[in-house]
């Protein structure tokens, strides 16, 4: 009794009118909280003593490249569950989910040359979190190309799904790497909600934009996720009731 | 408070940002089409169907 809602999670028109449901709530969510953690972060928050305002970059690189590993690790937990357990939503979410990834990360590596430039003198370095997380950019490519070359969805899944499972061993890679090797990135900024290495009116912007990223994600995976569905049971006689 | 000039690194904070607004931009944008041409897929392949099954429980005679 007591999973009986998750259970239903498995059923595609109960998993299709929720994501309908939740869609708008979540953009509009993060929407808002996207633009105050923006304005608190160019706005509010005091510059830094030793980088100036350069550090206002945070506010977008850190969540960006959180995001990055977040959504891998999603992708790699609902590939497992779709392996063990057959389900193929769980398969639905990955594949809904890889776009938004590689763009995260995309933005982590952009903003982080961005950020580079002027703090170290140089675009790029070939340092260990760096690379690491080059490297989650081609998991990524990886996934979405594998997905992409096969026409049976339930070959691609399985296929794309233990790119998903064996990739993950990079994220802990990427998050230790500042602390397992002597690198020219800073280490975590708040490994410790208790104790984070910066101030209070620094860091409510970076936890509200990291909030509002992930409600941006959710909403972005609702209107993948629905497409998903349609391509999947596009026979299925539900599916003209929904549409 | 001067809102458009921070100091040396004004550049490389708005770009980022700019950077940002076209990611949410963008995919929520995509997002949306792919949603509706999918759909509208979808609604073909159904119409189709529909129009190319024979009629039952009408025979002739």
């Amino acid at each position: 009794m007591m999973w009986t809602w998750f259970h239903k999670l498995g059923s595609p028109p109960y998993a299709y009118r929720l994501a309908c449901l939740l869609q708008p709530w979540l953009f509009w969510l993060a929407t808002a909280l996207m633009a105050i953690g923006a304005y608190g972060g160019l706005f509010v928050a005091p510059t830094d003593y030793q980088m100036g305002d350069a550090f206002r970059i945070l506010y977008i690189h850190a969540p960006a490249a959180y995001m990055s590993m977040a959504i891998y690790v999603i992708m790699a937990i609902t590939s497992a569950i779709g392996m063990i357990w057959r389900i193929k939503l769980a398969f639905a979410i990955a594949a809904a989910s890889a776009p938004l990834g590689a763009w995260f990360t995309a933005l982590a590596l952009a903003s982080g040359a961005i950020w580079g430039q002027p703090m170290w003198g140089t675009w790029w370095v070939w340092d260990a979190r760096l690379t690491s997380e080059l490297i989650l950019l081609f998991l990524y490519f990886g996934y979405m190309g594998l997905r992409s070359a096969y026409d049976d969805p339930n070959q691609a899944d399985r296929a794309s799904g233990i790119i998903a499972i064996v990739g993950v061993v990079n994220v802990p890679i990427i998050k230790f790497s500042v602390d397992w090797w002597n690198t020219l990135h800073q280490p975590a900024t708040i490994s410790k909600l208790d104790n984070p290495s910066i101030t209070a009116d620094m860091l409510w912007p970076l936890l509200v934009m990291i909030v509002a990223f992930n409600l941006f994600y959710g909403a972005v995976l609702m209107n993948r996720f629905r497409c998903e569905i349609l391509n999947r049971e596009r026979n299925a006689r539900w599916l003209p009731e929904l549409l | 408070m001067d809102f458009f000039v921070f100091d040396k690194y004004a550049m490389h904070v708005w770009a980022v940002y700019g950077l940002g607004l076209l990611l949410i931009v963008a995919n929520g944008w995509l997002s949306r089409q792919k949603l509706k041409k999918t759909k509208q897929r979808v609604m073909r392949r159904l119409a189709s169907r529909q129009t190319s099954q024979p009629s039952k429980g009408v025979t002739a005679e």
